[in-house]
């Protein structure tokens, strides 16, 4: 498995980004290519092939951090933020399950926050589970449970 | 189908009567079908001893009527409906296995039931039920022709439905039932048609399932308006969340985007994380109420109610992860809402342009007001609900609870056919009871103080004229045995109790309670005055052949049917067991130590007299007291719950919305400092604004309280639904909580750091 986030250390410049927000970057860029890099090896591209595919994907290291440390007027229009630069057209069961894993480490990463969510819809849909399981129950189950073949 | 008489009894029929049947199945033709059943009590052999297994006396109709197609043998022939020829029984498919362990040979045989010989006609299906869990057996109904007769009219006992025809409505059932009732009355003698007429009868008709929810339906739905609403409150919380997560994380949006992730990628990203964490919560939350379920039947719920059909099903879990999915996908566009931002607004983190940080500001306060005005609304209404169970609990019962132990037997019919057997046996049991050391007094009746069975009947008072319009008086009707009075600790007002004067050959005594006294002799002494049972609803004027009852006690008003059943009839009078002598009945024994230790000598020394009458249904009167208020017990708790996890939540919410603006709104209050506010001056700011959003939640609590008082008050007693007391606790109590919620909020506000603030940009 090769470094990615050292590769990405030796290549993005430091200048003008503080250094936390540069470690944070950092690990998010190496993050990211990896998954890439890994749904690519999945898709059968050689290990080569897929690294060289993952280096073309930054063209530029300065310009890349020249937008992230973006405190200059917008160079593009929003909008055009919206069509990825890339398109794997992975098979979307692929995309899914990296975006679960994803999704899954991103909430790991803040615990308190899926914690709270989970904890609070537990509360609110088992509350409310009890009550519909109780209405369903006396309210929409028939008086007499007739047997299935019935014509009358 | 049931016959009512509003302006005679308040309490809503159940029952119909035997020739109704005939005239229903006549006239009311756009149903295809009719049956009419009730309940039934037999005793069997089991292991070895007697057991008591409920069941149903039905018309052959009925199963025809249900579609049931029998496990094994037949139903019921319309013959088997008639008198001779009803010794046949079908047994369900649980008693079939336990009795016989699933032998198909048992068709044909016979079975005791009691003290009749039966033959098994057939098996129901194993997943048949009708009217409850624990009907085990079914007889046919015979209908005999003095039932069948007018003298049986308004003799309701039966419970009376029908099929409507496809194509059919309701509205066209009751056209017909109307015209019959008229079509009656018109044969009756005007007298009679007179009192029915202010009685306000007419025969009503309703889908079954209505008739079986009645007293169910209003709570249940009630409750699950409050889940609904806490579920509200709680996803609202989620989103407000979410968004301030969104936000801190714009860095790392920002990152990924600027290596070319598209926007679209992140929001299903941001989709994927909701989707994630309401499913885990919904999956938790489903868990959370299986326990719950099963907690529930381990309450006092369970004899009351039948919550065996209450379970987790696949449409809950549907329901459920449905509605979880909803808010995972809620949470997650609420997320993505500030992505939509140019790219180095962003990047830049803090990214708010000043118009959307003013709609995202009032948005949020309109959550956190509506989250209030909930949280108001349930806590009112579980406060409402606690101080109508707490006043009940102190309604003036008219007997004490407190140490008596109740139980009801069940005499055979064929063996005690004469009354001068049952009455043998009730004077045998009673003196073999009374033997036991720690009984200070028994007594037996055939209403057992809220148990649940009550009989009424009309009584009529010699001379009495009934005023203008006023109907015959119908009264709770008990038969009881000398000592029950004495046993139930209800006071004597005037004359006497039963005592052993009151025997068979002497037939003329009753004792009536203050209502009916009032009722018929406001003004004058009751004590030997006359009173009358017409037999049938034709003999309401007395005859030479009237048999008499004088008065010889009155004693205090006793709410046998529950402390809320306090106006259901003009009141009871009481018979004197040795006249009637009915076979099933229940004892009333008051102890002397705690009534449940001696509950084993009393079914040894009933049992010791006659096996064939095991006592059952043994509780004591303060277990029945409880009972009778489960269901708006546990309805009140419910309710309590939900509206505590409300106000946690709103809470919560209210404090993260706080939270946040005071953050937001750093660069604001280091201005204000910088001119010359104080920290305290601070403090009241952020209060203010909180108190503010809690004071309009309030405001517009209280009109959604008044919306629904005409709701709320079907569910109280004693307690107007805009009780101002409980209006005021509850508003202190939020008043009390956002207070609290605001606290470290304002706090941190007051430490913002001026220099920092204005220098950061």
């Amino acid at each position: 498995m090769r470094d990615f986030t050292a590769h990405v250390r030796r290549h993005l410049p430091s200048a003008g980004i503080p250094p936390d927000r540069h470690a944070e970057i950092v690990d998010e860029l190496a993050s990211e290519l990896e998954s890439r890099y890994t749904a690519l090896v999945q898709r059968g591209v050689s290990d080569a092939d897929a690294w060289q595919e993952i280096l073309a994907q930054i063209p530029s290291w300065p310009a890349l951090a020249h937008d992230l440390g973006a405190r200059g007027p917008a160079q593009r229009s929003p909008w055009q933020w919206l069509s990825s630069r890339t398109r794997f057209g992975s098979p979307s069961s692929d995309r899914w399950r990296r975006d679960i894993r994803h999704g899954a480490r991103g909430l790991w990463k803040e615990r308190g926050f899926a914690l709270t969510g989970i904890a609070t819809l537990a509360v609110c849909l088992g509350g409310h589970a009890v009550i519909v399981a109780g209405v369903n129950a006396s309210c929409f189950t028939p008086f007499a449970s007739l047997s299935p073949n019935a014509s009358s | 189908m049931a016959n009512q008489y509003p302006q005679m009894e308040a309490r809503r029929g159940t029952v119909s009567a035997t020739p109704d049947y005939d005239d229903r199945r006549a006239a009311v033709t756009v149903l295809e079908d009719q049956a009419l059943y009730n309940y039934s009590a037999e005793i069997i052999e089991s292991d070895g001893a007697p057991a008591r297994i409920t069941g149903m006396v039905a018309t052959p109709s009925l199963f025809r009527l249900l579609g049931v197609k029998p496990a094994l043998g037949r139903i019921f022939t319309e013959a088997e409906g008639t008198a001779g020829n009803d010794q046949r029984v079908l047994l369900s498919h649980g008693l079939w296995r336990e009795l016989y362990g699933g032998d198909p040979a048992v068709i044909g045989r016979t079975i005791r039931l009691t003290d009749r010989e039966l033959t098994i006609v057939g098996i129901l299906p194993p997943d048949f039920s009708f009217g409850g869990g624990d009907v085990r057996f079914w007889t046919p109904l015979a209908l005999t022709d003095r039932q069948r007769s007018d003298d049986a009219r308004h003799n309701n006992g039966w419970f009376s439905i029908g099929r409507l025809k496809t194509g059919a409505t309701l509205e066209q059932a009751r056209a017909q039932l109307k015209a019959l009732d008229a079509v009656n009355l018109e044969r009756l003698p005007p007298q009679l048609r007179q009192l029915l007429v202010n009685a306000g009868f007419y025969t009503s008709a309703e889908p079954l399932q209505d008739a079986v929810v009645r007293d169910l339906k209003t709570p249940l739905f009630l409750l699950w308006a409050a889940a609904v609403a806490v579920l509200v409150i709680g996803a609202a919380n989620l989103a407000n969340l979410a968004l301030v997560r969104s936000r801190l994380r714009l860095g790392e949006i920002g990152t990924r985007l600027a290596i070319g992730a598209g926007r679209l990628d992140v929001v299903r990203q941001l989709l994927v994380e909701g989707l994630l964490v309401s499913l885990a919560g919904a999956t938790a939350g489903l868990l959370l109420a299986a326990r719950i379920v099963a907690a529930l039947r381990t309450t006092d719920l369970t004899a009351v109610r039948d919550l065996a059909s209450v379970h987790i099903d696949t449409s809950v879990i549907a329901v459920t992860l449905g509605l979880g999915m909803l808010v995972g996908i809620a949470v997650g566009l609420t997320s993505s809402l500030p992505l939509f931002m140019p790219l180095p607004a962003i990047l830049n983190e803090q990214g708010r342009t000043r118009t959307r940080g003013r709609r995202a500001r009032v948005s949020r306060r309109t959550l956190v007001v509506a989250q209030m005005a909930c949280s108001f609304v349930l806590l009112a209404g579980s406060g409402l609900l606690w101080v109508s169970v707490r006043n009940l609990l102190t309604v003036d019962l008219g007997f004490r609870t407190g140490d008596v132990l109740t139980g009801v037997v069940s005499l055979p019919r064929e063996q005690y056919a004469s009354d001068d057997a049952a009455r043998a046996f009730v004077r045998e049991s009673l003196d073999a009871i009374r033997r036991l050391p720690s009984v200070a007094a028994a007594g037996a009746t055939t209403i057992v103080p809220l148990r649940g069975n009550s009989q009424t009947g009309i009584i009529l008072a010699e001379g009495y004229v009934p005023k203008r319009g006023e109907t015959a008086v119908s009264g709770l009707r008990a038969t009881v045995t000398p000592g029950y009075f004495e046993a139930v600790g209800t006071p004597l007002v005037r004359g006497r109790y039963f005592d052993e004067r009151d025997t068979a050959a002497s037939t003329t005594s009753i004792v009536i309670d203050e209502r009916l006294a009032h009722r018929f002799w406001p003004d004058r002494d009751p004590l030997g005055r006359r009173l009358f049972r017409p037999a049938n609803a034709r003999e309401t004027v007395p005859d030479d052949k009237t048999r008499w009852m004088t008065v010889i006690g009155v004693v205090r008003n006793a709410q046998l049917r529950g402390p809320a059943a306090a106006d259901d009839t003009s009141g009871t009078y009481y018979l004197p067991y040795a006249a009637t002598a009915p076979h099933d009945f229940g004892y009333v024994i008051r102890t002397r130590t705690d009534p449940a230790s001696i509950a084993h000598d009393v079914r040894r020394a009933v049992a010791g007299i006659e096996r064939q009458a095991p006592l059952f249904d043994v509780r004591t009167l303060s277990e029945r007291a409880d009972l009778s208020l489960a269901l708006r017990t546990s309805t009140m708790q419910l309710a309590a719950i939900f509206a505590l996890v409300a106000l946690l939540l709103s809470a919560l919410g209210l404090y993260g919305t706080l939270a946040y603006l005071v953050t937001q709104r750093a660069r604001e209050i280091g201005v204000r400092m910088a001119i010359g506010s104080t920290p305290r001056g601070i403090v009241g700011l952020i209060l203010g604004e909180g108190l503010t959003l809690a004071a309009a939640g309030i405001i517009l609590g209280a009109i959604g309280v008044v919306a629904i008082r005409r709701v709320l008050a079907s569910q109280l007693y004693g307690v107007d639904a805009l009780d101002p007391a409980v209006m005021m606790l509850v508003t202190l109590a939020l008043a009390a909580v956002a207070a609290v919620a605001c606290v470290y909020p304002a706090r941190r506000a007051a430490r913002v750091d001026v220099v920092k603030t204005l220098s950061a940009r």
